[in-house]
């Protein structure tokens, strides 16, 4: 919208204009949705909108956010669960992930294939089936954890695999969905699940509509970079997306990667899911707040 | 916000296309350009990707756009680029007949016999001229092990450093990707290369980091830059996917590379490598204008 009606000012030869950020011009008035459901995450817009979950969902949905993402909303009140889901049934929000389990950051766990792992794992699957109906979730976060150095990586994989059909059983006839997420290893050392390719092959070995890909882009981008031929090659298992700009997993622009091009083609591809903005705010204060919106508005211009 | 700015300059040269529709000259067209430059980044082109012009055409239309080099030309072309006051910022090696300059490097010994040689001549040329670098490339690994590639471009590259050093020419050798343009070549990884400069130990050797071919292989492109620019010489960009132009068709945000080349203290060549999908000349034009940052 934004890019459109300044390409348009200029071409008038208007281009003093440009700088007026679209908000200022219709300050008050709901924003038009986002083409596509980015979901910002509590506490990203509290100087404008307060403490108060609700209030920062209301404001939200008046920047045009469709979407929300809450990777803590397992630890939260059943209470405030129901009155966020209540709130985003209302202003027609699309729930993100939230974690599914406790990560093992230093520990082998679901590689090792050890019983008392698979088991805690399974039970916390089973507990967010739960919660994701509570508070109308279809995706929730698995991170498979640290390698087990005594293992081939053949063995830890095969462990792995096995813990997430169980998983799938369990969520599948809900029509839920865990997504693996890869997590870079300059930030994350030791982690096993590191690419896009070996996500791909977890979800085709496992083959299940429950058990898919978390394509974390910030996260992609350290890890290999290529993020859109990347995103072609593993498309049918990728289900979800999450935000950040690299380096410094802030907001789109600021950084190398040109999220105006990659959102157009993730568009352009029909997806019908959910980017969590897993992100920081380049700039602190309401400043921030308003300059981070505004760059949605610019990458979601095409 | 850099975007922006950067939309309004592109536009404002593309717009200048327009307003002067079909009665303009293409140096009128990209001219404007030139009034924009800000000097922190040394403008060069890659010839090969403008195979519709001479090196003549290209450098004149480049010295109109500002650039600095024309440059991946042989010391024939190198006189043109002098009329126009451009210099060939990065000058081809030498090569033989039957041998792939690019496949056939310095990771075989036998590739030594001419490449040294040829190389220590070339660099005396390349002196001579006042440019400041020439391009080396490891060739392909035909199943050779990583530490081999090592030692033995290592070896090879040490030879020529005291014509380099002697004549104050860098060698760069560029990094590749090796799954779509240049299958099995060697110098494929930052890390790969930064251990190769490190043996060969001569600030004379450093690595052409080519953004667009790194991006395939490895990503994290300002922290790599930001790591490793004392062992990077020259700059090559690239659109990816595709290899056309850098702007917004493509997944990185130039703007924000090439600030990270200029805090580094770079004082080097941006050569633009990327093919061009539209009018050559205006695409060329728009590159430069992103990327002067």
């Amino acid at each position: 919208m934004r890019r459109r009606t300044f390409v348009s000012s200029l071409a008038t030869g208007a281009v003093a204009m440009s700088a007026m950020p679209a908000t200022t011009l219709c300050a008050g008035a709901e924003q038009q949705p986002f083409k596509l459901k980015y979901a910002p995450h509590f506490g990203m817009f509290k100087h404008h909108a307060g403490e108060d979950l609700v209030d920062q969902l209301e404001f939200a949905a008046d920047e045009g956010f469709t979407a929300w993402e809450d990777n803590g909303m397992k630890a939260r009140t059943k209470e405030t669960q129901e009155a966020v889901a209540a709130t985003m049934a209302r202003r027609g929000m699309q729930m993100g992930v939230f974690v599914a389990h406790t990560i093992h950051w230093n520990e082998p766990s679901l590689t090792s294939g050890k019983q008392d792992y698979r088991d805690m794992f399974l039970e916390q699957i089973q507990d967010s089936v739960e919660v994701a109906k509570r508070v109308n979730a279809t995706w929730m976060t698995v991170v498979p954890g640290y390698v087990d150095l005594r293992l081939d990586m053949g063995y830890q994989t095969a462990n792995l695999v096995e813990s997430l059909k169980r998983a799938s059983d369990i969520l599948e006839p809900h029509g839920l969905v865990m997504v693996l997420e890869p997590l870079n290893p300059f930030n994350h050392p030791g982690l096993f699940l590191k690419k896009i390719p070996q996500a791909y092959a977890i979800c085709k070995a496992v083959d299940s509509p429950a058990c898919k890909i978390l394509d974390d882009l910030y996260h992609q981008q350290i890890t290999e970079g290529n993020l859109i031929p990347n995103i072609n090659a593993a498309w049918e298992e990728i289900a979800y997306f999450q935000i950040g700009d690299n380096p410094g997993r802030k907001e789109p622009t600021t950084g190398e990667i040109n999220y105006l091009n990659v959102f157009k083609h993730i568009h352009s591809k029909g997806f019908p899911g959910v980017l969590g903005m897993e992100h920081g705010n380049m700039k602190p204060g309401k400043e921030g707040e308003r300059a981070l919106i505004d760059a949605y508005r610019s990458v979601d211009s095409f | 916000m850099e975007r922006r700015t950067f939309v309004k300059t592109s536009l404002a040269v593309g717009g200048t296309a327009l307003a002067g529709g079909a009665t303009m000259s293409l140096a009128g067209r990209i001219s404007p350009a030139k009034h924009t430059l800000r000097g922190n980044i040394n403008h060069s082109v890659c010839k090969w990707c403008y195979p519709g012009q001479s090196v003549e055409e290209l450098a004149q239309a480049g010295k109109a756009m500002g650039l600095a080099s024309v440059e991946l030309l042989e010391p024939a072309d190198w006189p043109t680029l002098e009329k126009y006051g451009l210099v060939c910022a990065m000058p081809f090696g030498p090569s033989v007949e039957g041998k792939d300059r690019l496949t056939d490097g310095f990771n075989t010994p036998e590739n030594h016999e001419w490449l040294v040689p040829g190389f220590n001549e070339r660099i005396r040329e390349v002196s001579e001229a006042g440019y400041p670098s020439v391009i080396c490339f490891s060739g392909n690994r035909r199943g050779m092990d990583d530490e081999t590639g090592l030692e033995n471009c290592a070896k090879g590259l040490e030879a020529i450093m005291p014509a380099a050093e002697e004549h104050g020419v860098t060698v760069c050798m560029e990094l590749l990707n090796s799954k779509v343009d240049h299958k099995d070549y060697q110098c494929d990884r930052t890390q790969w290369g930064v251990e190769l400069c490190k043996r060969v130990n001569s600030d004379r050797f450093k690595l052409l980091y080519d953004i667009y071919h790194m991006q395939i292989m490895e990503g994290d492109v300002i922290r790599t830059i930001r790591t490793y620019h004392d062992y990077i010489g020259h700059y090559h960009t690239g659109g990816n996917p595709g290899r056309n132009e850098i702007d917004d068709t493509q997944e990185l945000n130039y703007p924000a590379i090439m600030r990270a080349i200029v805090e580094t203290g770079y004082t080097g060549y941006v050569g633009q490598e990327f093919i061009p999908s539209r009018t050559p000349l205006v695409s060329l034009s728009e590159a430069v204008v992103l990327c002067d940052v």
